[in-house]
Formats: C-alpha cells, structure tokens, sequence
C-alpha cells in the first residue's frame, strides 16, 4: 500500500461522509421538515467540523513528498478503521435525523458539535501521520 | 404530556375551600375549589390558575376585579395575577369580599407552566364581533375558552376593558410537516349600547417544520389560512353559547 493510496482512501473516507450529511440535511428540508435557513445552519455546522480535517488532507496532496512511499499495511487499516468510525459516530445521528425524520435540528447540532470535539483524537494523529509527517 | 396534565388535574381536585360570608345582612358563599400556582413561560412571572364557585343570594349580578360583571352565582376556572379574588356589588360598588389565593392550600405546580404570549406579540388588527345576548359574556366565554384552549387562560383588566388572554393550542388541519399554535386575546366592552356590547379578537399564531428547532411568527398560507378558520369557529361557538343561555 503506498501512501497516496492511503490519502486518497482517506480522503475519499472524509468527502463522501460530508456528502452524506448534507444529502441529509437536504432530505430533511425537501420533505419540507425544517427551514431552509436551518438547512444552511446545519451545512455550516459540519462544514466547520470537518473544515480542519480536510485543510490537514488537502496540504497533504499538494505538498512535495514522496506519495508511491511504501507504508506498513497495518498503518494503513487502524488509520481507515478509526477514520471510519469517527464519521460513523457523526455520521448516523445525521442519517436518523434527514432519511428518517428523527430528531430536531437543536438535538442534531449539539450531538455534532459535541462528539466531533470529544472523539476528535481518533483521527487527529492518523491526519497529521500520513499528511504531514510522512516525507 | 398525559403525565403532566394527571398531575395538574390531581392538584385541581385536592382542594376545596369554601368561605362562607355575611356582610349587611346579604349572605355569600365562595367555594375556592383549587389554587395551583405556577409560572409564565416567557418572564417567569408568578400566576395562579383558579377555580372557584360563587352565590350571592339577594344580588342579581357582582362585580369579580379583573374579570368583569357576572351573573351572582357562578363558577370560573382562569389564570390571574392576583392573588386576592375581589368581589364587589359593581365596579364602582362597595366591595362584597377579597378572598385571598395564598392559603396554606395553595398547590404549586413545577412541573407546568403557562405559555402565554407577551400582550405585545398579538396582531394589532382585530376581529370584533356584536354580544346582543342577555346571557352572561364572561359566563360564555368562560366555558368556550376552557373547551378550547385546554391549558387556560388569563383574565386581566385595563382602562375598564376586560381581557381574556388564552396560552396556546395546535391549530388542526395542517400539513404533516407543519406544527403551529394559536393564542387568542379577547377584551370587551366596546360600543356599548342599551342591551348590547362590541367583542374584539386578536390573535397570535406560530408554527415550526416538524424538525425545527424554535418558533417562527412569519406565518405560512396554511397556518394563515388554519388560523382564521379556528378563529370562526370559535365565534360560532361562542354565538351558540350566548344563544344556548338566552
């Protein structure tokens, strides 16, 4: 596995978990079950969450470091495993929330700001090892 | 909600306090049914939710502070600010008897509250409609209100205008997706003539998308449209019941 497989895994990880939740938040408001303006709060908010996340992985591509790198395999699942269970912990409130109409926006916005902040140390170290530190 | 309304209904029940009284040889009985004190939701003022039963013999119509001139025997269950029930011959009269609402038998309520809207959000508009009934107003309005709006109402008085402020009730008919709430304020006399009097509605209503956080006074069509509709039918009631006691 070399490293630009892994980023891109990783990436691919991220970006489609973000498309996930605002593919909720917009079901949620085509079902005409919140505003369009809590829509928006809703895209904002998890777009601040995962902004830090994605500025770590896109200085990653483009900075010049040597992406056909060989990594250790099993770098490379703890690394996919914790990415995924970090947006799956975000990602299934927002599920419940837009695809089955559970939840308000108030129980939703607190339930994202709050875990992304505490489990954040699932993935802080897995970004910055194989998109900053890796040359 | 079952649960908070069981506890309401059972502090309602456990008191009964009747206060016999004699002044100048007329003979009264007040019979303060229930107490419950409580706050209002917006400002966290102290308001008591009362239901008491009344009978003046030898007088054919009292004067209640805050609440207007009602037949001499009768029974009201509202909100009130005050924490004395004044009763008095006319609203001009001497004072028959002030019964007091903070007894030991007071029941306070902390697991309700009473959501009225602030007397500034109502719509300055309003709908006025023409009391020619000889039955009692505040009798009619009493019943209808409590039919109505299951949570109460508030009765106050200004400017020698009688208000009956109700908290909120869903608005029906509506779209799956859409809640919304009406709040009524009535206030009488207006216009008065020999046998009759003016009424004025005002209302407030809010709404919110079934996953939205907080309450929005912009209305949509439908909640618009809902409004008015309960607004009619509730005059129809109220015309029926001034009929019903004519």
């Amino acid at each position: 596995m070399t490293l630009g497989t892994t980023r891109i895994c990783l990436f691919l990880v991220f970006f489609v978990s973000y498309l996930i939740h605002a593919s909720a938040f917009f079901i949620s408001y085509h079902r005409g079950h919140i505003y369009a303006d809590e829509m928006r709060e809703l895209m904002i908010t998890v777009l601040k969450i995962y902004s830090v996340h994605f500025a770590v992985i896109m200085g990653g591509f483009f900075a010049k470091k040597s992406k056909s790198k060989k990594i250790e395999s099993y770098s490379f699942w703890v690394a996919l495993v914790s990415s995924v269970g970090w947006n799956l912990l975000l990602l299934w409130y927002s599920v419940l929330f837009g695809y089955m109409g559970k939840g308000t926006i108030i129980d939703l916005s607190t339930y994202l700001n709050d875990i992304s902040s505490w489990s954040s140390f699932l993935i802080v170290g897995v970004l910055a090892f194989f998109f900053i530190k890796q040359e | 909600m079952l649960l908070r309304r069981t506890i309401v209904a059972l502090l309602c029940i456990s008191v009964v306090l009747t206060l016999p009284y004699t002044i100048d040889g007329q003979e009264g009985a007040v019979k303060i049914e229930a107490v419950v004190q409580t706050h209002r939701t917006h400002d966290r003022t102290v308001i008591y939710k009362v239901n008491y039963s009344y009978e003046f013999k030898g007088l054919d119509s009292v004067y209640i502070e805050g609440f207007g001139s009602v037949p001499a025997k009768g029974r009201f269950t509202y909100f009130t600010e005050d924490s004395n029930i004044r009763f008095k011959e006319s609203a001009q009269g001497r004072i028959l008897t002030v019964i007091s609402l903070l007894g030991s038998e007071v029941n306070t309520s902390s697991t309700t509250e009473a959501d009225f809207p602030e007397e500034s959000q109502f719509t300055l508009t309003y709908r006025s409609g023409l009391w020619p009934y000889s039955s009692s107003f505040q009798k009619a309005i009493n019943k209808v209100i409590n039919q109505s709006f299951p949570s109460g109402y508030k009765a106050f008085e200004a400017n020698n205008i009688n208000y009956y402020q109700t908290t909120y009730v869903s608005l029906r008919d509506l779209p799956e997706n859409l809640i919304a709430e009406i709040a009524v304020l009535f206030s009488h006399p207006y216009e008065v003539k020999a046998r009759q009097f003016a009424f004025h509605i005002q209302f407030v209503a809010r709404e919110k998308r079934v996953q939205s956080g907080r309450w929005r006074y912009e209305l949509s069509q439908e909640t618009q449209t809902s409004s008015e509709r309960f607004i009619d039918e509730f005059i129809k009631k109220l015309s029926e019941e001034g009929k019903k006691n004519k």
